[in-house]
């Protein structure tokens, strides 16, 4: 038997939205920490000579589950866990071409995608610290995947030219 | 890859808990009815399995009844809070004889398998039916495995050339009975997750610090062992483990770590509350100093490593060469295979692994065990005397001259036993005050034309090679390291960015002198066998000649933007 209940908080952030102002009122910790990061993010987040982000999405899974196993009338495993899980996607180019569906085998570049474990406790600062973390790596990653995509289309392009008789 | 053997001491895993919501032990009269259901249907199989025409000789069963908890806070908020309960048995069958049965090594096939155990996951109740069931299950496999192993050692004995060392393949011992009280703790674990949330607060203050936690982890572990030679033990034991971490950068990418750790079985030996925080507010400070610390060039030259960094090189570079185990494998470098009898450290220097020892001083030893994982009671074992080697680490498994176990046969529950170290403590007859020896490294730098020595005050861990395949050689990973000047009116200066090397035989040949004070690493060493607890205790040693050199560095720059907090208030 196993039960899983997730809720997932989903914060994606265009440019036009991070202008404005978001509603403060009765938001959880979560979503205050993934709003204000983001907000910093897409303002100030930057690496000399290279493009800003135009897209970040988070993603925070708060999980719980429960398993039992029974063999033969004996109880042999009884787990249960709970746990946190950020998901964090930036994007760097624009709509038409952008660093993301582009696979490389190089080490560190997995994909413009970084996770982290977030804190059980709904705890503004230590929340947002693993965002702005996260955020960093999947910055750094994109840019690096953007650049390596740009160079490969412009090989690939020039290549797939068909003679046109 | 089998014979690159790389055993490594992590600094990762060693523990406490502090006063006020202390775990309490529960220590209750043996519950033997799991051990009453294991010798059952160890005999049921045995007399069955002793008839076939590759007969077993020998069967052992070891049934783990465990309970953990770990929780992890990290920068004042709870990360996670686990909780597992599990019971599991390992099963080992061996078939042939006590001189040559299916665990021999096989020669020139590195892809042979080596012998294995069959792990097999039982009721959480004493339930006897599925217990027996999951046994029977288990023996049946081990069983045929064994009968298969046994063919291809004999082909393999065949075809080979006549052994060095045609040792036997397992030692007759005595039977035992020791039947000690289970053990069981209850956590308070909202006190304890507010405690943590509090001691890991103050590195949100840090802004630099990157990566940071602190986990307390209780765990405990019942085990019932038993085999066909009339051997039956129980024993129960605790461990409460707190560890501090926190990571920083410097500007250049490097990575400074530094971890601080606690063990104990029982809460009278655990820091409190303000302790903690205290060593999390002194690591701080060191963090800090580090990130500003210059960089050592590689350097050879002499050094004094501090007791836990002796301790340390000791275990790695002298501990895993005495495993009776690796004498038996022709692939391993063997370094003291002959060597019984000679000397092969200083006379000054004498080395024994004692597991019967539960404390040093105040501080609790991991390595502390009352019967070792092949049922053999444990004693202490004066491995040197005097600079002379007397003995190896001896598991069931003889060698040449020792056919007899000293009670080091360990294994990580679900591993197949092997020689181990225990709670190794290097003790010395030559000792000199810290001034002293201090000065004494200044005398050698001098006397070497060098401008400073090298103080290794604080190390992470360590790792190893022992095999034949690639070099020989050991690698101590410091995180603290001074500059010692030979200008005595210079203060030490803090360092970074330096792994110490070597190769063994040069390395013992020029430990000089040792100061008094001895100090202890309690850590988890991991190899062929699994992860072990142990713990490695010594003065702190004056080495006339050390090579340093870079440590491995992430190219990763400081995160682009400050921290969050730094922002709101700015």
């Amino acid at each position: 038997m196993r039960t899983t209940s997730a809720s997932a908080c989903l914060a994606t952030l265009g440019l036009l939205l991070a202008l404005s102002p978001a509603p403060h009122a009765q938001e959880t910790p979560i979503l205050s920490a993934m709003r204000d990061e983001m907000t910093r993010s897409m303002a100030d987040l930057r690496m000399k000579g290279e493009p800003a982000p135009y897209y970040i999405e988070y993603e925070i899974d708060d999980i719980s589950s429960m398993r039992a196993i029974a063999r033969l009338g004996g109880v042999v495993d009884d787990v249960s866990d709970h746990s946190r899980t950020l998901r964090v996607q930036v994007r760097v180019g624009d709509y038409q071409f952008d660093s993301s569906r582009f696979v490389t085998q190089d080490r560190g570049a997995a994909g413009a995608v970084a996770s982290a474990t977030v804190p059980l406790d709904d705890h503004y600062d230590a929340i947002r610290r693993e965002i702005w973390l996260a955020t960093d790596t999947a910055y750094k990653r994109a840019v690096t995947v953007f650049a390596k995509k740009k160079a490969a289309f412009q090989n690939r392009a020039a290549a797939d030219q068909i003679p046109r008789t | 890859m089998k014979d690159a053997r790389r055993a490594a001491l992590a600094a990762l895993v060693c523990a406490v808990a502090a006063q006020g919501a202390s775990p309490v032990l529960v220590r209750g009269a043996a519950d033997t009815r799991a051990l009453t259901i294991l010798q059952s249907e160890l005999q049921r199989n045995f007399q069955t399995l002793k008839q076939q025409p590759a007969p077993a000789y020998f069967i052992s069963y070891t049934l783990h009844d465990q309970r953990s908890t770990r929780l992890v806070a990290s920068f004042g908020a709870v990360d996670s809070n686990d909780e597992s309960r599990n019971r599991f048995a390992t099963v080992e069958v061996r078939v042939g004889d006590y001189d040559l049965d299916n665990t021999h090594p096989i020669r020139g096939d590195s892809r042979a398998m080596g012998p294995r155990v069959a792990r097999v996951a039982l009721p959480v109740t004493d339930d006897e039916q599925p217990i027996r069931l999951a046994l029977w299950r288990a023996t049946d496999r081990t069983f045929k495995q064994a009968s298969e192993a046994l063919t291809r050692v004999k082909t393999n004995v065949a075809a080979k050339v006549k052994e060095e060392d045609p040792a036997p393949d397992f030692s007759r011992e005595d039977p035992q009975t020791y039947t000690g009280d289970t053990a069981s703790y209850s956590l308070d674990v909202k006190a304890w997750e507010a405690r943590l949330r509090r001691v890991s607060a103050p590195f949100a203050e840090d802004p630099l610090v990157f990566r940071s936690n602190v986990s307390l982890s209780v765990d405990s572990d019942n085990r019932y062992y038993t085999n066909s030679e009339g051997t039956q033990i129980v024993t129960g034991d605790v461990a409460c483990r707190l560890f501090i971490q926190a990571v920083t950068k410097a500007d250049d990418g490097m990575e400074l770590p530094l971890y601080q750790s606690y063990f104990a079985s029982s809460p009278s030996g655990l820091p409190d509350e303000k302790q903690l925080i205290a060593d999390a507010r002194s690591m701080m400070d060191m963090l800090a100093r580090l990130r500003k610390a210059p960089l050592v060039d590689p350097f050879s030259g002499p050094a004094i490593l501090s007791g836990r960094a002796a301790g340390v090189f000791f275990h790695e570079i002298f501990g895993h060469r005495v495993e009776a185990n690796r004498q038996r494998n022709v692939d391993d470098g063997q370094t003291f295979g002959s060597k019984v009898g000679q000397p092969v450290l200083p006379a000054f220097l004498s080395v024994v692994f004692d597991p019967t020892l539960r404390k040093l001083g105040n501080v609790e030893l991991m390595g502390h065990y009352l019967y070792d994982d092949e049922g053999v009671k444990a004693r202490r074992v004066t491995v040197v005397d005097k600079g002379i080697l007397k003995t190896f680490l001896v598991d069931r498994a003889p060698v040449k001259g020792f056919t007899r176990s000293n009670g080091h046969g360990r294994a990580e529950p679900g591993y197949v036993p092997v020689s181990r170290q225990s709670n190794l403590a290097v003790e010395s007859s030559k000792s000199v005050s810290t001034e002293k020896l201090l000065d004494m490294l200044r005398e050698e730098a001098r006397k070497q034309g060098k401008p400073f020595g090298l103080l290794f005050d604080n190390i992470e861990g360590g790792f190893t090679n022992t095999g034949r395949g690639s070099a020989n050689a050991f690698n101590v990973l410091p995180n603290i390291v001074f500059k010692i000047y030979t200008d005595p009116s210079r203060q030490p200066e803090l360092v970074r960015g330096v792994d110490l090397i070597g190769t063994p035989l040069s390395a013992f040949a020029k430990i000089v002198a040792t100061g008094e004070k001895v100090d202890i690493f309690n850590g988890i060493c991991g190899a062929e066998s699994g992860g072990v607890p142990v713990s490695a205790s010594s003065p702190p040693l004056l080495v006339s000649e050390v090579e340093v050199q870079k440590k491995a560095q992430s190219q990763e720059p400081p995160p682009i933007l400050p921290a969050p907090r730094q922002v709101e208030k700015s």
